[in-house]
């Protein structure tokens, strides 16, 4: 007998008619059923049949229903926060158009697979894409455009303001001053899977070629909800993490802070777009609801930023400055 | 009474743990995880847990510490709630090295950082206090692998052990379930016959139904009360799934498997002036996967022995009390339990890595009624069937 796993499946399919049904039961998107149907594809069987077979069971698999899946909707549990100078965020929000972002399994039938975690196979998008399209974001909302066409598209001279520092932190780089930020990132978790397909077409023949699969997170559609997922994020400053102006070189009052990451949040989900392939547009999405939360205040959910920054103010005098 | 004990720890990771050897080595990945140098399978080393225990507790006594300061601040006989609070910032003079003589530990044989987790000699300054809780390292007890079945916890007798398990009869190349709808499983890439084994249910209903939240309540309280019925509560779905996904297999083959399914992640940062990949800056790194289970031990000595500097260790603990045995040196050590639920262990913390929920605090020996079981299987199970 053989030892490895992909040896056997080929086995296993040279000796039954290739055309024959997929063997395996599809358990979720990280199993054995995914492994059979790419090797299918490269065996050089029918290929359109075996990416059709995946497409079918992957659409269909609202991932509610996959037998091992325990993580889509899963969000981080806020409700005992240790320090009342932390404060938990959570954004809902629902996709306008496709999210999409490459997986890094490489042996996948489709060429260009959404990134899934690997045990479980539940389409993510992880919490160190959130952190930089976030920093992006604040950069943005903070005249990085105007820098750039002042500056020939160029990033000399450029110094992140002091709320973005406090926020994110800076690069290792900066041996004087280096220092982490106060935001600490989740992975998004997404419940659903769709495709999309993108045809080049002959510059000569005006026609098209070989249409190009995307598997995506789908958008809302006529009687059909779109992929929702939910932004999470806790803002957790150390105690005596500076933040007065007369402190050394640096100044962030949380107060003036967090309503400009709240404005970033807001364009970068509405705007901007949180996907790959966001100059054709994917990745953008309407906000459902906003929550945050805090030790002594608990939770609050509002409908829009402002009603929200509004009961969070109220919090931050209750810790006092850390 | 007792002169030390030892005291069970057990975290699941709710994000990918990457606790790095310090540089490549030759290998797929740049940036690798730490080693047992003799078995290959990753762990967290004692004294990474212990640095970043010490910082947590630092850091939880430092709020408390500024709370007490408002509210005398508030309060009518400020002057005496004030002058009960203690000048020195616990957070960050107590964490740390803190080998600076004025922003140093403190060593105040009443400070339950320095006592709890020790001090070095200062330049200049008599001899430093080893500290009354140790940290053993901490190892994989449950990995998640990918399967044609969906998610298992593959573990081994050797992992097992941890737990005060014995676990015999697990000697084929083989993986040994409790059921299973194949005669076939892969753990990865590697393909191995299934043996069925009726006493992984005992292992199930009995070690880690005990162990899944018992006695710890995720409560900053940290209190270790080992009796009475599990309390779940604040412990998402997947816990429970884990036990009904046990996966045995043979000690020679754990590090295999662990090693092959390690989560290997590439990363980029991305250019601002292009809107591209930065050049050179794309690189690999390896982590241990979400949901993996750890074990590790608190060795906690008994405060009534030992002196700091000359005088009796008198820390006073949260409910009121003294810190006089050795269970309550490990509370205020599990004061460092929530913050590793937010702030994690290990790299790239506020990237989504490394966070741990400690799921189980307290003695090795609690609720246990079961302490071996045999796997040995009649030889004429399994086949070539898939």
């Amino acid at each position: 007998m053989t030892w490895d796993y992909f040896v056997f499946i080929a086995d296993t399919i040279e000796n039954i008619n290739n055309t024959q049904e997929i063997s395996v039961s599809f358990e979720c998107l990280a199993s054995g059923f995914v492994d059979e149907v790419s090797l299918r594809f490269f065996l050089g069987g029918d290929k359109e049949r075996a990416r059709k077979n995946y497409i079918d069971k992957a659409r269909k698999s609202d991932t509610k229903n996959q037998k091992c899946d325990f993580l889509s909707g899963v969000v981080p549990d806020f409700s005992h926060l240790p320090s009342l100078n932390w404060i938990g965020l959570q954004v809902d929000f629902e996709l306008l158009t496709p999210w999409y972002s490459k997986d890094d399994r490489v042996f996948h039938v489709l060429d260009n697979p959404v990134r899934k975690d690997r045990v479980f196979g539940v389409p993510f998008m992880a919490a160190s894409s959130w952190k930089g399209m976030l920093r992006w974001a604040c950069r943005m909302r903070n005249g990085l455009r105007e820098h750039l066409e002042r500056h020939n598209n160029r990033l000399d001279n450029w110094r992140d303001p002091d709320w973005i520092l406090h926020l994110f932190g800076n690069e290792k780089e900066e041996k004087e001053n280096f220092r982490q930020g106060a935001l600490v990132f989740y992975p998004t978790w997404f419940n659903k899977i769709g495709f999309e397909v993108i045809n080049p077409h002959s510059r000569e023949r005006r026609a098209g070629t070989q249409p190009i699969y995307y598997e995506v997170v789908p958008e809302i559609r006529p009687n059909e909800e779109g992929g929702k997922g939910t932004l999470s994020l806790l803002y957790a400053p150390w105690p005596g993490m500076k933040f007065s102006a007369d402190s050394t070189k640096f100044s962030a009052d949380p107060k003036e802070v967090l309503p400009k990451l709240l404005e970033a949040i807001e364009y970068l989900l509405t705007v901007y777009g949180i996907s790959a392939k966001r100059t054709v547009g994917w990745g953008t999405a309407k906000i459902t609801e906003w929550r945050a939360f805090h030790k002594d205040g608990g939770e609050v959910k509002e409908s829009d930023r402002g009603a929200l920054w509004k009961k969070v103010q109220t919090w931050l005098s209750v810790g006092g400055t850390p | 009474m007792t002169s030390y004990q030892k005291f069970l720890q057990v975290g699941i990771a709710l994000d990918p743990i990457h606790v790095g050897a310090g540089g490549a080595h030759i290998g797929r990945v740049d940036l690798t995880i730490v080693r047992d140098p003799v078995t290959r399978i990753p762990k967290i080393p004692g004294s990474s847990l212990a640095g970043v225990y010490r910082t947590y507790v630092a850091m939880h006594y430092e709020e408390d510490r500024q709370l007490k300061l408002q509210q005398g601040q508030q309060s009518e006989q400020q002057s005496e709630q004030q002058s009960k609070t203690r000048k020195k910032p616990y957070f960050p003079d107590c964490a740390g090295l803190g080998l600076d003589q004025k922003n140093g530990h403190c060593r105040y044989p009443n400070c339950p950082v320095c006592t709890v987790f020790g001090f070095a000699a200062g330049a200049g300054q008599e001899g430093g206090f080893a500290g009354l809780a140790a940290f053993t390292d901490a190892h994989v007890l449950l990995f998640p692998v990918p399967t044609r079945e969906g998610p298992k916890w593959v573990t081994s007798p050797m992992a097992l052990r941890q737990i005060g398990l014995k676990v015999q009869g697990v000697d084929d190349n083989a993986v040994y379930m409790e059921k299973s709808s194949y005669y076939k499983l892969n753990l990865g890439w590697l393909l191995l016959p299934v043996r069925e084994c009726d006493q992984i249910s005992k292992i199930k209903k009995k070690r880690f139904r005990n162990l899944w939240g018992l006695g710890y309540t995720s409560d900053t309280s940290g209190t270790l009360d080992t009796s009475g019925t599990p309390d779940t509560s604040g412990i998402p779905d997947i816990f429970s799934c884990i036990p009904n996904n046990l996966a045995l297999v043979p000690d020679r083959l754990f590090s295999h498997i662990v090693n092959s399914n390690l989560e290997v992640r590439t990363s980029v940062s991305i250019n601002p002036e292009t809107g591209a990949a930065e050049e050179g800056a794309l690189f690999s790194y390896e982590a241990l996967p979400r949901w993996t289970v750890l074990v590790w031990e608190i060795i906690c000595k008994n405060p009534k022995y030992f002196k700091v500097r000359g005088q009796d260790i008198q820390v006073t603990m949260d409910g009121g009390g003294e810190m006089d045995t050795p269970k309550k040196v490990c509370q205020v050590a599990a004061k460092a339990h929530p913050y590793m639920e937010y702030l994690g262990i290990g790299g790239m913390g506020t990237r989504g890595m490394g966070r741990v929920k400690v799921v189980y605090s307290g003695d090795p020996d609690s609720g246990q009624s079961i302490d071996s079981i045999d796997c040995t299987s009649p030889p004429s199970q399994g086949g070539d069937r898939s």
